[in-house]
């Protein structure tokens, strides 16, 4: 099935109706009234995971299993990152009253739920997301195959909405040749 | 067919055990089976071989050697006679299973090892893999399937033998990643709904029901051919299934199969009856017997419980997981732990009157030797949520003086700053 939607997916893109695979270098719009400066170009790999809700979109420069970006572009409260398979398996929620912990706790389940393993979180840290705080922290994950992951990422929660950057690539190479870049573009976001 | 089976059935005769040996007709696997390369058999293997590299470079193997050596050593004592054969691999996944490939590789999943209440219960149902193992059933059921044209059907939809083990793997696991495993795995399902799919490989790889029983027999006369209790066999099916009805969602509580052992060991009633006549004339362990038998098996998992039971809580199911952790606390040790995890599922599932159940538990928690120092930080956060501002800040201090290196600091920190400021 996924296989088959990222056929349509693609070939839609192909065909220049679906909205742009391609992001360019400049700025990106992470909902209404917020955005986020990018350095290079990125490409929309959304569509590689069917189960997002409408507030994600996902960046890649080299292909979703190299290097992605989750952006959480104002979720609102009782929403998750993904739509539940089924009524008995829920999904992750973010809720209104969550403390700054339940937020990382959020991303970190989220991951879980895509089937990342052993995914953790490290080096919370203060952040800012334009004139609002934020909260910045390390990720290490696996690959259900074994494969050693690394990541950065970003919560805020304005006016009762969750933003999100979570930038997530295998440990050896990956991850430390985008670190700079992709933390210059969580400095740019407001 | 496979001609080198040899009988093992005499051995059965020496263990003098109160429930009847198997009959002296069935014949067990010869040790180090395997077909001749190009027979119709060498296919299974050769799938069982895939489907063993594949789980090697899990991310879900446990590593800890002594976990690892205590299901060897156990595995080995029910079974001597393949012992040198079977490699052993221990899974972190929360649900109750074990698998025994055709080529010897065993998986033996965390969360089989969190919901056994004793080594005798934990010894019955590897002693049932082992029989399915021993009596070659897996080879019966391919040939069965085979009969029927479902290897066709598979072939058609294009799984080869290697995604077909992959998959047997993934379906036997009741992982409840197995729907997206499967569909990239296989990437087979591009002509059948998910659903129709992954049904029909339950019912691919599925024992039948003769099997079934005859593995539950077997299992059990192992088991306590080796001194282990014939009454565990029944009561850590009972135990599951009662797990399953306490499920937050009807659909769960009606299917007995989902995200279970039970997925691929259909379980009925009369399996457990079966179990429980066949106990019959033993007498039940003392009191002090099956104490002393939980307080030894519990030091044994003890080193891995916080972790799996964060895992546990993962299923987001918090009936279930609270009639688990309620068996747990029935030894009547970790309690702190257990009850912070208690806490957890209430905070987690977060509807009405959750709160306050979150906050007893976590009161409760911290009353205990064991609480773990997060069970401080969740009652600050949850006595702040009920407007206790004093009550928060003492709590959320004692987490700084019990964790002082922990990532959050900074974020508990600030926090502290607030209720103070809030509070003055
Ligand atoms: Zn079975």
């Amino acid at each position: 099935m996924r296989k088959l939607f990222t056929i349509l997916a693609l070939s839609l893109i192909l065909t220049g109706c679906a909205s742009s695979g391609l992001i360019p270098a400049g700025k990106i719009s992470l909902g209404e009234g917020h955005g986020m400066m990018t350095q290079g170009s990125w490409s929309d790999v959304t569509y590689a995971e069917r189960r997002y809700t409408r507030a994600v979109q996902v960046l890649s420069r080299d292909g979703p299993l190299l290097n992605q970006i989750i952006l959480v572009r104002g979720l609102d409260a009782g929403k998750g990152l993904l739509r539940p398979a089924d009524r008995t398996q829920p999904v992750p929620i973010f809720r209104a009253d969550q403390t700054g912990r339940e937020q990382v706790e959020l991303v970190v389940e989220t991951l879980s739920e895509l089937g990342y393993r052993q995914v953790r979180f490290a080096q919370l840290r203060p952040a800012s997301f334009g004139p609002d705080k934020a909260i910045r922290f390390d990720l290490t994950a696996r690959t259900e195959d074994g494969l050693n992951l690394s990541g950065i990422a970003q919560a805020a929660r304005v006016k009762g909405e969750l933003y999100l950057v979570i930038f997530i690539a295998p440990s050896e190479h990956y991850f430390p040749t985008l670190k700079a870049e992709v933390e210059a573009m969580m400095n740019s976001a407001h | 067919m496979i001609r080198t089976v040899s009988a093992l059935a005499l051995a059965f005769c020496l263990w003098g055990s109160a429930l009847a040996a198997p009959a002296a007709d069935t014949v067990m696997r010869s040790a180090n089976l395997r077909p001749a390369s190009g027979s119709p058999e060498a296919g299974l293997w050769q799938a069982s071989d895939e489907a063993e590299t594949y789980a090697r470079q899990s991310a879900d193997l446990d590593s800890d050697p002594v976990l690892g050596a205590y299901v060897r050593n156990l595995i080995c004592k029910l079974a001597p006679e393949y012992c040198g054969e079977l490699r052993i691999l221990v899974m972190t996944r929360p649900v109750l299973n074990a698998t025994a490939a055709p080529n010897g590789y065993v998986e033996v999943y965390s969360g089989l090892m969190l919901r056994s209440r004793t080594e005798s219960e934990l010894a019955y149902v590897l002693g049932h893999e082992i029989s399915h193992f021993a009596r070659n059933h897996a080879l019966a059921q391919w040939q069965r399937n085979k009969t029927r044209g479902n290897v066709t059907l598979a072939i058609q939809v294009g799984v080869s033998v290697v995604a077909i083990a992959a998959m047997a793997s993934v379906a036997n696991s009741g992982d409840f990643y197995a729907p997206n495993k499967i569909d990239y795995i296989g990437d087979a399902a591009q002509t059948l709904s998910d659903l129709a799919y992954i049904h029909g490989l339950a019912t691919y790889f599925a024992y039948s029901r003769e099997d079934e029983s005859e593995a539950d027999r077997l299992g059990q006369i192992r088991a306590h051919g080796v001194g282990y209790d014939p009454w565990a066999a029944p009561a850590i099916w009972q135990s599951v299934g009662a797990e399953v009805r306490a499920s937050e969602y009807p659909e769960v509580r009606k299917s007995l199969a989902r995200a279970t052992i039970f997925d691929t060991h259909p379980l009925t009633e009369d399996r457990i009856e079966a179990l429980k006549r066949a106990a019959g004339s033993t007498p039940h362990q003392t009191a002090e017997e099956s104490r002393a038998e939980e307080q030894a098996y519990r030091a044994i998992i003890r080193p891995h419980l916080a972790v799996w039971l964060r895992d546990d809580l993962r299923r987001r199911d918090l009936g279930q997981s609270l009639h688990l952790i309620s068996r747990l606390e029935a030894v009547g040790e970790d309690l702190g732990l257990l009850a912070y995890y208690r806490g957890e599922a209430y905070r987690q599932r977060h509807r009405d009157g959750d709160l306050s159940s979150a906050l007893a538990a976590y009161r409760l928690s911290i009353t205990h030797a064991d609480a773990p120092a997060e069970a401080w930080r969740e009652l600050g956060e949850a006595e702040s949520r009920a407007g206790n501002a004093p009550a928060a800040i003492r709590a959320l201090e004692t987490y700084l003086t019990r964790a002082p290196g922990s990532e959050d600091r900074w974020l508990i920190e600030s926090e502290l700053e607030t209720l103070k400021a809030s509070h003055s």
